[in-house]
């Protein structure tokens, strides 16, 4: 079954697993009418949101390169641009958080640039086209 | 409301930060699982519990392992209030007994779901690794304040905190 990367008008994110997108934009655009409706959006009773995008993946998009690995070629080109950007007036780079840089290098997610991008490395396979949205 | 830290949390202590082991290592990115077990207070969960999809002894159990409906793991990002939903900068509790250094993450949305998951029901949500449901290891875990049972368009939202005594 496909993933659904959520993105709500707040900017907050969900992932869910449907059937397809017909299921998925059924759900969510349940979820987005109690937003429009001023109704809780869930048991808890915390306010629905708005869905400003859907994004698809043929997997949970946190498995971007789970293996955590890299080639041999990719990672010394890696390393040589980081320790560039590293290194202080004297060529100096600290190597505690060097390290916790590299340890990114592999990690999925990503800071999003706009309130309404993904915060995932993975590439969607597609967007839905939401029916509520205005044109 | 109860809470337990796993063995694989310890063991990240003694193996990872103390032993830089490069075998025991952290979850990249963490992920967040809602189960339909409680964390009770010894005779539900235990310190050294497993997923699964049998409810039996102290197996966790996981929502939507049977039916989707919009359920999936979410994802908690290996990072220090960056932009992605990740942890925000810990703070410290000087209190003899009970204090500690303590770090919550970013509120994560599960859902819209698209009907009842099966199975439905969260009485507790955990800290994991892998998006695979009723996989992975256990970090630690916590109950919800009351069962939290999903129908079409529901979202839950979960808030996680971590205080390290």
């Amino acid at each position: 079954m496909p993933f659904y990367e959520v993105i709500y008008e707040t900017g907050r994110q969900s992932v869910g697993q449907y059937e397809n997108d017909e299921e998925a934009l059924a759900a969510t655009g349940a979820h987005h009418d109690r937003a429009v409706n001023g109704l809780p959006g869930g048991p808890v009773g915390a306010p629905a949101e708005r869905v400003k995008r859907i994004l698809k993946y043929d997997k949970h998009p946190g498995d971007w390169n789970p293996t955590n690995t890299l080639s041999k070629d990719v990672l010394m080109k890696e390393l040589d641009e980081l320790a560039t950007a590293m290194a202080d007036e004297n060529g100096v780079v600290h190597v505690g958080q060097f390290a916790m840089e590299v340890r990114n290098l592999t990690h999925p997610m990503v800071q999003p640039e706009g309130s309404f991008d993904s915060q995932y490395k993975m590439k969607e396979a597609a967007e839905l086209k939401l029916p509520w949205a205005k044109e | 409301m109860a809470t337990i830290v796993f063995q694989k949390m310890s063991q990240l202590v003694t193996d990872y930060v103390l032993g830089n082991s490069g075998s025991i290592l952290p979850e990249s990115p963490w992920y967040m699982g809602l189960s339909t077990t409680v964390v009770g207070s010894g005779s539900n969960m235990q310190r050294n519990s497993v997923w699964s999809a049998t409810v039996s002894g102290s197996n966790v159990n996981e929502i939507g392992s049977t039916t989707a409906a919009g359920y999936a793991r979410q994802t908690i990002a290996r990072s220090i209030a960056q932009g992605a939903v990740d942890w925000q900068a810990s703070t410290f509790d000087n209190t003899f007994s009970t204090g500690g250094q303590s770090t919550t993450a970013d509120q994560v949305t599960f859902g819209a779901f698209s009907g009842a998951p099966s199975p439905n029901g969260a009485n507790s949500w955990a800290l994991t690794g892998g998006s695979t449901i009723n996989a992975g290891s256990l970090y630690f875990a916590a109950d919800t304040a009351a069962t939290r049972t999903f129908a079409n368009g529901d979202t839950e939202k979960v808030t996680a905190t971590l205080k390290a005594g």
